[in-house]
C-alpha cells in the first residue's frame, strides 16, 4: 500500500490540511474504499518521524492552533520521485481461492463450484458498479477513470478465467464419475 | 412487458444428421419496462437465437412468449410485422446500413411501415438523426463513415419508429474499444434519458456491465440471472 506515497504526491502541489488530505485521496481513488481519519493521522505522524514533511505555522490561520499544516521536505521530494521512478512488482495471488483451487481434488467439490460460481457472480456485479462510476466521473478525473479501468480489465481477466474453471471442474467431475 | 415461460427453440434435423438440435431448452425470463439487459454466453448458447424470437424475427417451437400479456405464438403476420416496427428496434453488429442509401435514406426506411405521413419523413429521421449527435452525417454513405459512426447511424434507423424496446446483437462487436464504449453510452442514455428498455446481446461481460441486469446463458438454459443494482434481484 503506497497510502504515504500518494500524501506525497499531494504535499508536492501545495502545503495541506489533514482534512484537505482526505479529502483529495477519495477524490483521486475513487475506486478504493475512502481514507479514515484514523489512518489519515497515523500516516501523517509516520511522515514527519521520517522526516519526509514537516509541520509548519498556517500564517493566515494563527488564532486557529489547533489546525496543522504539513509540507514537504526535501527528503520527501526524494522519496517521492524514487517511488515514482521505480518499476512495479507484479505479484501471483496468493489468496483463499488459489488455496481452494489447489485443494479442489480433496475437498466437496459441489461446494467448491457452488462458491466459484456465486463469487463470479460477485464480480460481474462489481465491474458493473466501476463501469457506471467510471461514466459519473468528469474529464478531469483522467487519474481515477484509470484506475478503474485497470480494476475493470482485472476483474475481466479473472471473470473469464473463472467461467474456464468451473468449465474444467464440471468435466472432472464428469470424468470421475463415468 | 416481456415474459418468457419454458421457452424453447428446436431446429429439426439437419441434412446427415439423426436427431434434431435443442438450441433454447426451456428459458424463463421476465423483462419489465425501462430495463437494460443484457444477455451473456459464449458463441452456440442460443443468446441470438432467444434475441430474435424476442423481436418476433424468429419462432419458437415450445413454452410462451408473452408480449405485453399477449401470446406471440397466437400472432397472425400483420401482428408480428407491426411488433417488429413498433415496438422493436433492432441494431445489428454488422450495421445492415444499405450501401447505396445515404445516412438519411437508411434512417427513413423503417418510416414506409409507420403511421407516419411521407411528407414528415425527412423531418422525423433529421430529429431522431440529431438526437444522436449525426445529423452532419445525414447526406453521407455508409461507405464514407467509420464502423462508429455507421453504428450510431444504426440506431438512429433503430430508434426512428420510436420503439419500446432496442434489441441489440452484439453491438460493439465489429468496433475498437473505444468506439464500443461511445456506443454503450449512447445505448446508456437512451435508457436513461429516453426510458428506452435496452435488451442486448454480448459475448463481452465488460460491454454486459453497463446493463442493469445480466442473464447468462449456458447451452441453451439460464445459468444465472442476477440484477447490477444493489440488493436489486433479478
Amino acid at each position: 500500500m503506497s497510502v504515504k506515497h500518494l500524501m506525497l504526491a499531494m504535499f508536492a502541489q501545495r502545503d495541506m490540511y489533514g482534512y484537505e488530505i482526505k479529502n483529495m485521496y477519495d477524490t483521486l481513488l475513487v475506486v478504493n474504499e475512502n481514507l479514515n481519519f484514523g489512518q489519515v493521522y497515523s500516516t501523517l505522524a509516520r511522515l514527519l518521524r521520517d522526516g519526509l514533511i514537516i509541520q509548519i505555522q498556517d500564517s493566515e490561520n494563527e488564532t486557529q492552533d489547533e489546525k496543522k499544516i504539513y509540507r514537504i521536505t526535501k527528503n520527501g521530494s526524494d522519496e517521492l520521485l524514487h517511488w515514482v521512478s521505480q518499476a512495479d512488482n507484479w505479484n501471483a495471488y496468493p489468496d483463499n481461492l488459489s488455496y481452494k483451487l489447489a485443494a479442489c481434488r480433496i475437498i466437496d467439490r459441489d461446494a467448491l463450484l457452488s462458491s466459484i460460481e456465486a463469487y463470479r457472480v460477485g464480480l460481474v456485479q462489481k465491474m458493473s458498479e466501476l463501469t457506471k462510476t467510471q461514466q459519473r466521473l468528469s474529464d478531469e478525473q483522467v487519474g481515477a477513470s484509470l484506475v478503474i479501468e485497470r480494476n475493470i480489465f482485472r476483474l475481466e481477466s479473472d471473470i473469464n478465467w473463472l467461467a474456464l474453471c468451473i468449465d474444467k471442474l464440471n468435466a472432472q467431475v464428469e470424468n470421475d464419475y463415468s | 412487458m416481456i415474459t418468457l415461460e419454458n421457452l424453447q427453440k428446436t431446429y429439426p434435423a439437419a441434412h446427415g444428421e439423426n436427431s434434431p438440435a435443442p438450441v433454447l431448452r426451456g428459458v424463463l425470463v421476465n423483462i419489465e419496462k425501462g430495463d437494460f439487459v443484457a444477455i451473456m454466453g459464449k458463441s452456440g448458447c442460443g443468446k441470438s437465437t432467444l434475441l430474435n424470437i424476442l423481436g418476433c424475427l424468429d419462432d419458437y417451437t415450445g413454452g410462451r412468449y408473452l408480449l405485453y400479456g399477449k401470446e406471440v405464438a397466437a400472432f397472425n403476420s400483420k401482428q408480428k410485422a407491426r411488433a417488429r416496427s413498433k415496438t422493436f428496434g433492432f441494431v445489428f453488429q454488422s450495421f445492415h446500413l444499405l450501401a447505396s442509401e445515404t445516412v438519411l435514406d437508411n434512417v427513413k426506411l423503417p418510416l414506409r411501415y409507420s403511421d407516419i405521413p411521407k411528407k414528415d419523413y425527412d423531418k422525423v429521421a433529421l430529429s431522431t438523426l440529431e438526437s444522436l449527435g449525426i445529423a452532419h452525417l445525414s447526406s453521407k454513405y455508409p461507405s464514407a463513415l467509420s464502423g462508429g459512426e455507421q453504428q450510431r447511424a444504426a440506431i438512429a434507423r433503430a430508434l426512428v419508429n420510436s420503439p419500446d424496446v432496442i434489441l441489440a446483437d452484439e453491438p460493439t462487436g465489429n468496433l475498437d474499444s473505444d468506439t464500443g464504449k461511445l456506443i454503450m453510452k449512447t445505448l446508456t442514455r437512451l435508457h436513461e434519458e429516453a426510458a428506452k428498455t435496452i435488451i442486448l446481446v454480448t459475448h463481452d461481460v465488460k460491454i454486459a456491465s453497463y446493463a442493469d441486469k445480466l442473464i447468462e446463458m449456458r447451452d441453451g438454459v439460464i445459468a444465472n440471472c442476477f440484477s447490477c443494482k444493489k440488493g436489486g434481484e433479478c
